[in-house]
């Protein structure tokens, strides 16, 4: 019984992929008219008396031509009144082709605005920090009108935001709908009594080259030697000591630099394309892959619809190809730019006024080679503090 | 005709019924709202409320109110609609179902 249902399942589904004609048989002999049919082999369903001698019944497309050879045979009217199932479905689709497409293009204008950034609501930070993530967040690509897929990695964002912006002790960014909520705490900052910078210290040991004292008295003088924590500039309660004193400070740095090989981007590359559903990828696009060793960058793009993720998202994979070049440079070489990474590494460390006055080597060994640097650096700086 | 009845024999035989060898017909009847029926030669006949079905050795007819044919296929047909009555009329006489 079971297996029988299920095969009466199977042919109403085959009706509907197939597709289905509806038929009107009138006539004195329409009563008769569906067992000739059923005779000659013909599957008909739905078969409806209407009154008398009008029949109504829905047949296959494929067994139309079993009516038309009955139908030679028959008295009364055939007629065929409308097509159901999915043929005629699509055809009725691709008439109203207007319809569909304006659904689609409806789809994927949503999908656009979802994706566009309306509004960056930044808590818990002043004006300036706030114009200051702004303006970092406008230079990662987080601005207000942006169309963005790619999600943001929160974690490196938050880290490079506490790195570049002074005072963020936590950052977080959560993406609601259109609007992204950054939430940003800043660390207190100590209120700098009179009385704490009533004078000046050196901050290091280094000689003056210049002094500029908006306030206050000067306690050293140009060309001197000034040890760690000695005051520089005297002021009062009142007025506390204003001012800059730049001297030259000291550093050693020790590199090393070696015949290493490098390995550089060929300019090959190639872009591999998936669809996501779920934890599976499919492939959408993906060109032969590369020979030589690569290495390859992943982004993920994300749709949403409002402010619901779609299921799938976009997974795209470039393959950059790299080489490995044997540089072989001459002790010379070396040196330069053993120097040049000492110098490089020196600015990162030192504060955006300073300046390199001068570099010496202080110790160079040729080693297996690789050669290994110790450089004096001669710093301008302000050592006022 | 022959085959059948070889068939017949045979499922006698194993001590089987008759219907699972053979093209013997067979009529499943649902409440009073539907019939089917297994291996029927040919549909006569059909309005709402009259329903001929040729069976190899015998006729049914069907009587009711809004009769309809679900299906109507080579090996099967689907009567639907309210049954009233169901008859056998064989060539030697009637005999009421």
């Amino acid at each position: 019984m079971f297996n029988l249902r299920r095969n009466r399942g199977n042919v109403l589904a085959n009706l509907f992929l197939s597709g289905a004609v509806t038929v009107v048989v009138s006539g004195p002999e329409a009563s008769l008219f569906p067992g000739r049919l059923h005779e000659c082999g013909a599957v008909l369903v739905h078969i409806h008396y209407e009154k008398e001698d009008i029949i109504r019944f829905q047949m296959p497309v494929r067994h139309l031509g079993l009516l038309r050879k009955e139908a030679r045979h028959f008295k009364g009217k055939v007629r065929l009144e409308k097509g159901t199932g999915l043929p005629f479905l699509l055809r009725r689709m691709i008439e109203n082709y207007t319809f569909l497409l304006c659904s689609i293009c409806f789809f994927f204008i949503i999908v656009l605005l979802s994706a566009m950034i309306i509004r960056i609501d930044v808590t818990g930070a002043d004006v300036q920090t706030e114009k200051q993530i702004r303006a970092f967040l406008k230079k990662e690509g987080i601005r207000e009108g942006a169309i963005r897929f790619e999600r943001v990695n929160e974690q490196e964002l938050s880290q490079n935001i506490l790195l570049h912006v002074p005072n963020v002790t936590r950052f977080s960014l959560k993406k609601s709908g259109v609007v992204y909520k950054a939430d940003v705490s800043l660390s207190k900052q100590q209120k700098e009594t009179a009385s704490d910078r009533r004078h000046l210290y050196a901050s290091k040991a280094g000689v003056i080259h210049d002094l500029f004292v908006e306030y206050g008295e000067t306690k050293a003088r140009r060309g001197e030697f000034v040890e760690k924590g000695e005051r520089l500039i005297k002021g009062s309660k009142k007025h506390p000591a204003r001012g800059t004193v730049t001297a030259e400070t000291w550093y050693k740095v020790t590199v090393t630099a070696g015949n290493d090989k490098l390995l550089t981007r060929s300019g090959k590359k190639r872009l591999n394309v998936y669809v996501s559903l779920g934890d599976k990828e499919y492939v959408l696009w993906k060109p032969s892959s590369l020979r030589k060793p690569f290495q390859s960058e992943e982004h993920r793009y994300e749709l949403h619809f409002f402010s619901y993720t779609l299921p799938f998202s976009i997974l795209t994979v470039t393959d950059y190809e790299v080489e490995k070049i044997n540089t072989v440079e001459t002790e010379e070489e070396m040196q330069r730019r053993a120097i040049q990474t000492a110098r490089t590494a020196m600015m990162m460390r030192l504060p955006e006024k300073a300046r390199i006055q001068g570099e010496n080597v202080l110790q160079k060994r040729v080693d297996n080679g690789k050669v290994k640097m110790i450089i004096h650096f001669q710093v301008l700086e302000n050592i006022a503090n | 005709m022959r085959r059948r009845d070889g068939a017949a024999f045979i499922s006698k035989l194993a001590g089987l019924p008759e219907d699972v060898t053979g093209h013997v017909p067979r009529m499943t009847i649902i409440g009073n709202k539907q019939i089917l029926i297994h291996h029927p030669e040919r549909l006569e006949q059909f309005t709402d409320q009259d329903v001929l079905i040729k069976l190899p050795e015998a006729k049914i007819r069907i009587t009711g109110k809004l009769l309809e044919v679900k299906e109507l296929m080579p090996s099967e047909i689907v009567v639907e609609g309210t049954i009233t009555n169901v008859q056998f009329e064989t060539k030697q006489g009637k005999c009421f179902g």
